[in-house]
């Protein structure tokens, strides 16, 4: 029997709204329509304001992400202005952004571990989460929006201490990982409901465009991070991919991901060990202003995201356009749902990360 | 099973998780940007907090020599006080405390 | 950043040939370059592929219909979407009605109107307006 079931925008398994209509055949999915769009707040208008003001209001994109936006942002802004950030402001803001990567890492996998019906893993991967949580208060000052990046540098240094707080925290988490990950990669009832189900094959993910840990536990090895910005070329990444391209490969990636952020933080810490005190903030004259256009691809936890300013050398900007992961991620849904069971949607949303503030801004 | 049967004796005997708030205090990290503060006798009513403040949430009078915050638009980035060219505003580490009326923080000088 | 300017006639053709090529649509922006004398829209898409980037200019003046390249790339549907509902380009087969649920408030928000600055725009809410089809 042919039903449709609406799907959203308030289910107690969407941390955020979206709509889905779900065309079913019994208990199968056959298709959905989506529908986004519930939070639109108009950022992109309100972001032709001076340039400076705008660093604060980008970051309000989203609270988990945040500072990726900002990074991608000032990475525009100094590209159009052609300024050399210090080399001690570009170690910090890797590892703010490697932090970041782990805060929404272990807050999706707790997520995961929810829409599993799995509730106390949720609660463990949320009170780890709760560590590097109070570590980027420690050094930024905010729990959730840094306000870390302003163009031409960092606006806080980490001094001993901090860097002392960062690598007790980050060995402390890489052993809590290393347990709430067993659970997840080893228990026999987790792998019968995520093996095989919801699966995007890897010609799909390239034709759909997706990007991040979707489109590399589909066998694309696609991350940004390679391109060399920051200092990532020194640290030796490489891009952790899979080939199942199902849910389970989904969480894979997520979690191999989180050691190599662990490794990361590490070098970067003993790179501000070893080089010393230096300067975190370029001085910028009141006149020099922003005149001309750039593009800029950051590797948000979530997958690439992409900035684009337009200035006009007067301190009001013409164009900022985010294009944000889960913008380019939700539209596989339509490609791995058909053929999965209805009680395999809730897993299959919360695997491909969905971030509705991000997408609709 | 092991580990699970540690939690279980760790919970019973470890001392509460959450606080009593607000009768104890939450703690808050060092430095942090808790709530914007001003040190009213220097400053010099010049306006540039207000202009680079990303919130619109500080209002400013020469005329009058008034200063106002509100609290609940402010964002805690610190624009303004990077800016401040009398180094007269800066941020209390503990968090704005929860109140049954909203007010603003104003200084009259 | 360079772009390469090309005549909206050309650009699904352009699509194919880039798809061809191994290139993925990263992004679509579209400013409204208007001023009071004159209207005119720009319209950027951005490509990728590993490292490097491309980037196509089309201008239009926002009226005339305006061709999709969705047929190329699946994932134009979001950003085509948003170029219609955000600036009003009336993009050939895209109903734009996928991420502003606001039809009857605000009609292409990041559209300039000529003599009018943002400010002061009205905003004119119609009570009766059609009821979209469920």
């Amino acid at each position: 029997m042919k039903t449709v079931i609406p799907f959203g925008p308030q289910h107690p398994v969407l941390p955020e709204p979206f709509h889905v209509k779900l065309h079913m055949e019994g208990e199968t999915i056959e298709g959905l329509d989506l529908q986004v769009g519930y939070c639109h707040r108009g950022l992109e208008r309100i972001f032709q304001t001076d340039y400076k003001k705008v660093t604060f209001l980008i970051e309000r994109i989203c609270g988990i992400c945040s500072f990726l936006h900002t990074l991608g942002y000032v990475r525009a802004v100094e590209e159009i202005m052609e300024l050399t950030v210090p080399r001690r402001a570009l170690i910090i803001r890797t590892i703010m952004a490697e932090l970041e990567r782990i805060h929404s890492h272990l807050l999706i996998i707790g997520l995961y571990g929810d829409a599993l019906g799995y509730e106390n893993y949720f609660m463990q991967s949320w009170r780890d989460r709760e560590l590097v949580m109070e570590l980027l208060e420690y050094i930024s000052g905010n729990r959730v929006n840094y306000a870390m990046n302003q163009v031409g540098g960092v606006r806080r240094d980490l001094d001993e201490d901090r860097v002392k707080a960062a690598h007790k925290a980050i060995d402390e988490l890489e052993k809590r990982t290393g347990d709430i990950s067993k659970v997840l990669l080893n228990d026999v009832s987790i792998k019968l409901r995520t093996q095989g189900i919801a699966k995007l094959s890897k010609e799909d993910a390239i034709a759909l465009g997706t990007v991040g840990p979707v489109a590399r536990a589909s066998g694309v090895a696609y991350d940004v991070r390679n391109t060399g910005y920051l200092i990532y070329p020194e640290l030796n990444f490489k891009p952790i991919w899979e080939t199942a391209g199902d849910n389970y490969a989904r969480m894979q990636v997520r979690i191999r991901e989180l050691f190599e952020s662990y490794r990361m933080v590490r070098e970067a810490l003993k790179l501000l060990e070893t080089e010393g005190s230096g300067e975190i903030m370029l001085a910028i004259k009141p006149n020099q202003r922003p005149n001309g256009q750039a593009f800029v691809r950051t590797e948000a936890p979530r997958g690439e995201c992409f900035h684009y300013v337009k200035a006009n050398g007067t301190p009001d900007l013409e164009r900022v356009r985010v294009r944000t992961p889960t913008y380019a991620n939700i539209y596989a849904l339509t490609k791995m749902l058909p053929g999965a069971d209805l009680a395999d949607l809730p897993v299959a949303v919360v695997t491909i990360d969905p971030c509705l503030s991000c997408t609709d801004r | 099973m092991l580990t699970m049967l540690k939690n279980a004796i760790l919970n019973l005997v470890k001392p509460s998780a959450t606080i009593n708030y607000p009768f104890t205090p939450i703690p808050s990290a060092k430095e942090a940007r808790g709530a914007l503060k001003i040190d009213g006798p220097l400053c010099i009513f010049c306006g540039l907090c207000s202009k680079a403040c990303p919130a619109q949430a500080i209002q400013v009078s020469r005329a009058d020599k008034h200063w106002e915050v509100d609290p609940y638009q402010c964002v805690n980035c610190g624009a303004c006080v990077d800016v401040c060219p009398k180094k007269c505003l800066g941020f209390e580490e503990k968090y704005t405390a929860a109140a049954q009326k909203k007010s603003n923080v104003e200084f009259n000088g | 950043m360079r772009t390469e300017e090309t005549k909206k006639e050309n650009l699904v053709a352009q699509a194919y040939e880039m798809k061809k090529e191994g290139w993925r649509l990263v992004c679509i922006t579209g400013t409204d370059l208007s001023t009071d004398s004159e209207q005119k829209m720009e319209v950027l898409y951005h490509f990728a592929r590993e490292n490097e980037v491309r980037h196509l200019r089309v201008e239009t003046d926002g009226t005339e219909n305006y061709p999709s390249i969705l047929s190329a790339y699946a994932n134009a549907l979001f950003l085509e979407n948003e170029l219609k509902e955000m600036l009003g380009i009336p993009v050939d087969g895209i109903k734009g009605e996928l991420l502003l649920r606001l039809e009857d408030e605000v009609k292409a928000p990041l559209k300039r109107l000529r003599g009018v600055s943002y400010e002061t725009r009205e905003i004119k809410v119609e009570k009766n307006a059609e009821v979209a089809p469920q």
